[in-house]
């Protein structure tokens, strides 16, 4: 199969090139642009799931706080009037008459 | 040095505004970004398509913007993206088998005559030639597939070098080399048979 030759390609190269770059402009108006910031707005960024990013960015904040409740709850729980297993066994041996009547109430 | 130019330190700081969940401030990108997409895509993309496409690109620009290296270009990112959305509007396009194939008539065969024979030297702006070429243009890269046609267009017309070409399409230089040297030879023979050249 004959082909065209080297020049004549190069002429109808020259030719389409500037038909290639002469398209018509589009006018971008404000509603493509409300148009695309809504879709936008209905994304999120798909972050992926890093766990050493989420550890620093999120678990570091919590860990004063976590400090704070930790004293909190040891100062609600010495506080408190607890009756430890140890107080409960302690308690029998002292004065059995009156665990008996404990265990009769349930405790 | 462009590297560093290209790369305005505002990008950086509306980048992380978004990620940081305030993404009211993609709208700055937007603005600052929307005459370049548009450049991209109109050359590409059919006339009635080009908004659609240019949002399709803006949406993926926004979901792709964790994977962005702050120290990156973004100017050249968001060009990379621009290209591969108009390659993917075309493998949709193709897959659909909805590629509008306009006819060639005895006007554009003449027309081809013509530029072979000079006439057309001192012509090219005129107005009526230059619908004609675009005819035969686009008659000719709807004949291509999706992979050639995108490589046909920023090699042969855009004058790429295949390295930048690969660094667009995320693709390997020797498959946009091949994919060229092959693409440029089936416009050719395509051209051929319109002259009536067997």
């Amino acid at each position: 199969m004959k082909s065209m030759n080297k020049e004549n390609l190069a002429k109808i190269k020259k030719m389409l090139t500037v038909a290639y770059y002469e398209k018509e402009t589009v006018e971008i108006g404000e509603s493509w642009k409300s148009r695309v910031m809504a879709s936008i707005q209905d994304l999120r960024p798909s972050h992926q799931v890093d766990f050493i990013e989420v550890f620093q960015r999120i678990l570091w904040r919590l860990v004063p706080v976590a400090c704070g409740l930790i004293i909190l709850l040891g100062i609600a729980v010495s506080q408190m009037n607890l009756i430890s297993d140890y107080e409960l066994v302690d308690m029998m041996f002292e004065d059995p008459a009156d665990y008996s009547l404990l265990a009769l109430n349930g405790y | 040095m462009q590297h560093d130019s290209s790369l305005r330190p505002d990008d950086t700081e509306i980048i992380h505004q978004i990620l940081d969940g305030h993404t009211d401030a993609f709208e700055s990108l937007l603005i600052r970004y929307q005459e370049l997409v548009s450049k991209i895509v109109r050359r590409h993309v059919p006339h009635d398509d080009i908004t659609e496409t240019m949002q399709d690109v803006f949406i993926r620009v926004f979901q792709s913007l964790p994977s962005f290296r702050a120290k990156g270009d973004f100017k050249h990112w968001l060009t990379s993206i621009a290209v591969r959305t108009c390659y993917d509007y075309w493998r949709t396009v193709y897959q659909s088998k909805e590629t509008p194939i306009s006819e060639i008539t005895e006007k554009h065969q003449e027309w081809l005559e013509s530029v072979i024979h000079g006439e057309h030297g001192t012509l090219i702006e005129e107005k009526g030639s230059c619908e004609e070429a675009k005819e035969i243009l686009d008659w000719a890269l709807a004949k291509l597939s999706a992979e050639d046609r995108i490589v046909l267009e920023l090699i042969y017309l855009e004058g790429h070098t295949c390295k930048e070409t690969a660094k667009l399409l995320g693709w390997s230089v020797a498959n946009v080399k091949v994919r060229s040297f092959r693409s440029r030879k089936k416009l050719e023979k395509i051209l051929s048979e319109v002259m009536g050249i067997y």
